[in-house]
């Protein structure tokens, strides 16, 4: 047999090339020093430190269609076609000219991120009585309900108790794992879930942060504070503004400003509690914004914010009061909100003193000084007006306002019609109008399945 | 907070300079080869490869990925029975090939990107570089291969034919996700596909001796179809795929490069509208075609590859003169036809792009519909109403052509012929390339192999060129 094989020329070739280096883990090497697989809770908090998604592009949209600013026809051709639909309150059809929904799209982004980091903590449990533990999760916590928040304010319609159950709410995400698909839950179980996720905030967030960039327990009940008023739920509003206050307080006084500056207020001043700015549309640039005229004259002449805020463009004002410090508009929480808004909800609970107490204490350093007389108020209905006439005045450029519209809109008292004309055609927002629900993007309705808001 | 002023206004951190940076990649392969031959009749062959790379955030088993094949090789013409005189030389060659496949930039779980001074507070950060897939597996190749290999008597004629089919699985690729989860597209094992197709090359010795005359034959066929896609694709991303921009348009049965358009029915008499269909009901509201056509409704040409394609080769010698003539063909496949965008030719720096000549053939005024399927100009521009028209049925058209592709002629001189030459050798040549089209199934004068992408208009057919030339060797 084997004279055999070597008879039928056998020919064997065998040819083995290892180019390997001696280590089994040598294939474990890291490509690129700056990738991690996140295991370390600094991991998590990396990630929330990230300002430059956490901190700005806030959704703001609805802030074109608010009446505090209008634009000029040639400036109005210029934007952007989801700024010319929210400016004219348009119709569903094509209001984002085909674009996803950028507002909508950003604040999923950071609901994903704090996701990520939630679910991340899961496997930490062993560390969760250690503050650095209790930060990222409060953290993540506050900026999800944040988000959530926000996008209810444009995408959903003003909350109503009789209604919350069946009206729309948000897809409520909280898991990471993108493969889940989700219908909208009712604004009720929206609602909830925006004021639970803050509760558990509240009790994990340090007293004081870091930075003002991170958030704090004062800045959980102050968007508290926020979240019920967008409700109606004065009670909890006054105590949750409260809360905030007796943490923090400080006011800055306007006299200490030079309103020969560009930017006049500094970023991380003494008001601020938590920062964030707003998604930056075009239409909010110094050179294309132009206050409305009645709110600009309702400042008198001896109220600092008239120069402070205000740059003459023309013949028309500009708005240069950012607590950005610069040319992005400041959307975060500061304690002059909640001085308004505790002073509110003293008036509405018919503590006119009180209410009157905090408004003047706050007006009192946006005057000239000494030039300030206390503002007096025979009732608390008269107190209410004046506290939501000066609120307009303060907050004014904060992505507030859209908010304030949908839910006083709804006392006959306090309704607003906003109108503008474009192109020599007038449009006209009416009060408790269904255009204060913006639509969703088509891709959302095509692709993720979700239901359209009627409009 | 260490902020500064800045001038003219705002203020900024001051960065801290701070960085991490470091890359380093690694590889490691393992080869075996093996060959068997038996008889010289039967020969076995193995290959395997092991290709290991440092990929970062998958599983340590998978940081290698397999590739092997298995061959064999049977000489029947050797074998004792076999008595087909006219075929002196006949084997019959098989083989399978696998490889895995995975894409270095994704990963299974979820990696973090750190980075140094965030905004405002100048502290490390981080951003999610991926986010994890826990579905990701190897994108699986396998293919089959069965070959003749045959000649007659001195060669006369000689050749082979392969059969190959095709599988892949799990072929990665980018899907889009509804932007409340947070992202707006994943990569991942979304579609299988299929393919088989043939290699012919028949070569014939027409003439022999003092004039000798060969001709070569190619022809070869492939077709594809796709298996399985888990995406449901838009009717606008379907036409705006063509197969020339190499951009996928995967349709279940179709194959992975087809050409889409919309239903076209003609020019509005009066306006020099274009009109669509919607539902079946002509119309003119372009948005909805655009967006809202189900992909069903869509008109399906066929294939945007050639499925079969190949040449013939002539060449002749006499003496010293050798001529050789390369004609090539492509056919059974669709194109799209490039057009006029009107809404393109206001884009700022990149108008004279979309200048097409059938601005020229526009309609112009009522009844130019009789000649001209090229819509009137409307301004403000109508973005959906140009998107509509230019991925309109009546821009696509068969790419089907036949092409003479070279003709070379050259004499040597040698120096048995002139043995007082200083060379060796020396040739003189006549070269010519991209001589012409000989045929073409379109009407619009295009060349198909020169069709512009999108907005580019700097694509030209290849220019016919002749070169002359002298080659001497010492």
């Amino acid at each position: 047999m084997k004279t055999k094989i070597a008879n039928n020329s056998l020919c064997l070739l065998i040819i083995v090339c290892t180019l390997s280096a001696c280590k089994k883990d040598w294939l474990d090497a890291k490509p690129n020093k700056a990738l991690v697989v996140p295991t370390r809770l600094a991991d998590y908090q990396a990630l929330l430190d990230n300002s430059q998604q956490m901190n700005i592009d806030q959704p703001s949209i609805s802030m074109l269609g608010d009446g505090d600013f209008f634009i000029s026809d040639s400036r109005y051709l210029g934007l952007s076609p989801p700024e010319q639909s929210a400016y004219l309150w348009a119709a569903t059809k094509n209001f984002y000219g085909g674009a996803p929904s950028y507002d909508w799209q950003v604040a999923f982004a950071r609901i994903l991120a704090a996701n990520v980091c939630l679910s991340g903590l899961q496997s930490l449990q062993e560390l969760q009585q250690t503050a650095a533990y209790q930060n990222v999760a409060g953290s993540a916590l506050f900026e999800r309900s944040l988000d959530n928040f926000n996008l209810s304010q444009l995408y959903c319609k003003s909350y109503d108790h009789s209604t919350a159950d069946k009206d729309l709410g948000l897809p409520l995400r909280r898991s990471p794992n993108v493969n889940i698909s989700l219908k909208r839950a009712s604004l009720a179980q929206s609602y909830g879930q925006i004021i639970s996720d803050l509760q558990q905030a509240v009790r994990l967030l340090p007293q004081t942060p870091l930075y003002p960039t991170r958030p704090s327990k004062a800045a959980a009940y102050g968007l508290l504070a926020r979240v019920y008023l967008s409700q109606s739920d004065y009670n909890q509003a006054g105590r949750y503004a409260d809360s905030s206050l007796q943490l923090y307080h400080q006011l800055l006084d306007y006299n200490t400003l030079d309103p020969a500056q560009a930017s006049p207020m500094s970023r991380f001043n003494a008001e601020v509690i938590y920062h964030y700015t707003l998604c930056n549309y075009l239409a909010f640039r110094t050179s294309r914004l132009k206050v409305d005229t009645s709110l600009y004259q309702s400042y008198a002449d001896n109220d600092l914010r008239k120069s402070l805020y205000f740059i003459a463009q023309g013949t028309d004002q500009s708005f240069k009061g950012s607590y950005d410090g610069d040319r992005l508009l400041f959307g975060g929480i500061a304690t002059d909100e909640l001085y308004l808004e505790r002073a509110e909800c003293y008036a509405r609970a018919g503590n006119t003193a009180a209410a009157m107490k905090d408004l003047n204490t706050l007006l009192k350093t946006r005057w000239l000084a000494g030039s300030y007389v206390p503002k007096v108020a025979a009732s608390a209905d008269e107190a209410l007006r004046i506290i939501l006439t000066e609120r307009r005045k303060e907050l004014c450029f904060r992505g507030l306002r859209w908010m304030d519209l949908r839910r006083l809109n709804k006392e006959p008292s306090f309704q607003t019609t906003i109108r503008r004309i474009i192109g020599g055609q007038s449009y006209t927002l009416l009060p408790n109008s269904a255009r204060y629900t913006l639509p969703l993007d088509d891709f959302e309705i095509q692709k993720g399945g979700l239901e359209q808001n009627p409009r | 907070m260490h902020s500064f002023n800045l001038n003219p206004s705002g203020n900024a951190p001051i960065s801290s300079s701070l960085g991490i940076a470091g890359i380093d990649e690694r590889l490691r392969s393992s080869f075996v080869n093996l060959a068997y031959g038996y008889k010289a009749r039967y020969t076995l062959s193995a290959s395997a490869r092991r290709d290991g790379s440092n990929y970062f955030g998958v599983a340590t088993n998978q940081k290698t990925i397999p590739l092997w094949s298995l061959g064999a090789k049977w000489d029947i013409s050797k074998e004792g029975f076999y008595a087909l005189g006219l075929l002196p030389s006949l084997s019959l060659r098989c083989s399978y090939g696998y490889n895995g496949n995975l894409d270095r930039s994704i990963t299974g779980v979820t990696t973090f990107e750190y980075a140094s001074n965030a905004r405002y507070t100048n502290l490390p950060y981080a951003t999610i570089s991926n986010i994890g897939n826990p579905e990701l597996r190897w994108e699986q190749t396998g293919i089959a291969n069965f070959a003749i290999d045959f000649a007659s008597a001195a060669n006369t004629i000689s050749g082979s034919m392969d059969y190959y089919f095709k599988g892949a699985r799990d072929i990665l690729g980018y899907k889009t996700f509804a932007s409340n989860t947070g992202i707006s597209a994943l990569e991942g094992n979304y579609s299988d596909m299929a393919g088989q197709g043939f290699d012919l090359s028949v070569s014939v010795k027409n003439l022999t001796g003092r004039l000798s005359w060969t001709t070569t034959l190619l022809f070869s066929h492939a077709s594809d179809k796709v298996t399985r896609y888990d995406i449901n694709p838009y009717a606008y991303q379907l036409v705006g795929a063509d197969g020339n921009q190499s951009v996928a348009a995967p349709v279940l049965g179709k194959p992975v490069f087809g050409l889409f358009s919309y239903r076209w029915a003609g020019l509005a008499h009066a306006t020099g509208n274009p009109v669509g269909y919607l539902k079946g009901v002509a119309s003119q509201d372009y948005t909805a075609i655009v967006e809202n056509t189900p992909t069903g409704d869509l008109v399906y040409a066929g294939a945007a590859r050639p499925r079969y394609y190949g040449g013939i080769n002539n060449r002749l010698s006499y003496r010293g003169f050798s001529l050789n003539i390369q004609i090539n063909y492509k056919l059974g496949y669709y194109f799209r036809k490039p057009t006029i965008n009107y809404s393109n030719i206001t884009a700022a720096g990149t108008a004279y792009l979309a200048v097409n000549q059938d601005l020229d053939r526009r309609w112009k005024s009522p009844g130019d519909e009789r000649y001209t399927q090229v819509p009137s100009m409307v301004y403000p521009f109508v973005q959906d109403r140009d998107f509509f028209y230019q991925y309109a049925a009546i821009n696509v058209g068969k790419g089907d052509h036949v092409r003479l592709q070279d003709i070379s002629l050259s004499y040597e001189f040698s120096q048995k012929a002139y043995p007082s030459l200083p060379f060796k050798g020396l040739q003189v040549f006549l070269y010519a390339n991209n001589i012409a089209i000989l045929w073409k199934a379109n009407h619009w004068g295009l060349d198909p192999d020169a069709i512009p992408l999108g907005n580019d208009r700097t694509t030209m057919p290849s220019p016919p060129s002749i070169a002359f030339g002298l080659k001497g060797s010492f």
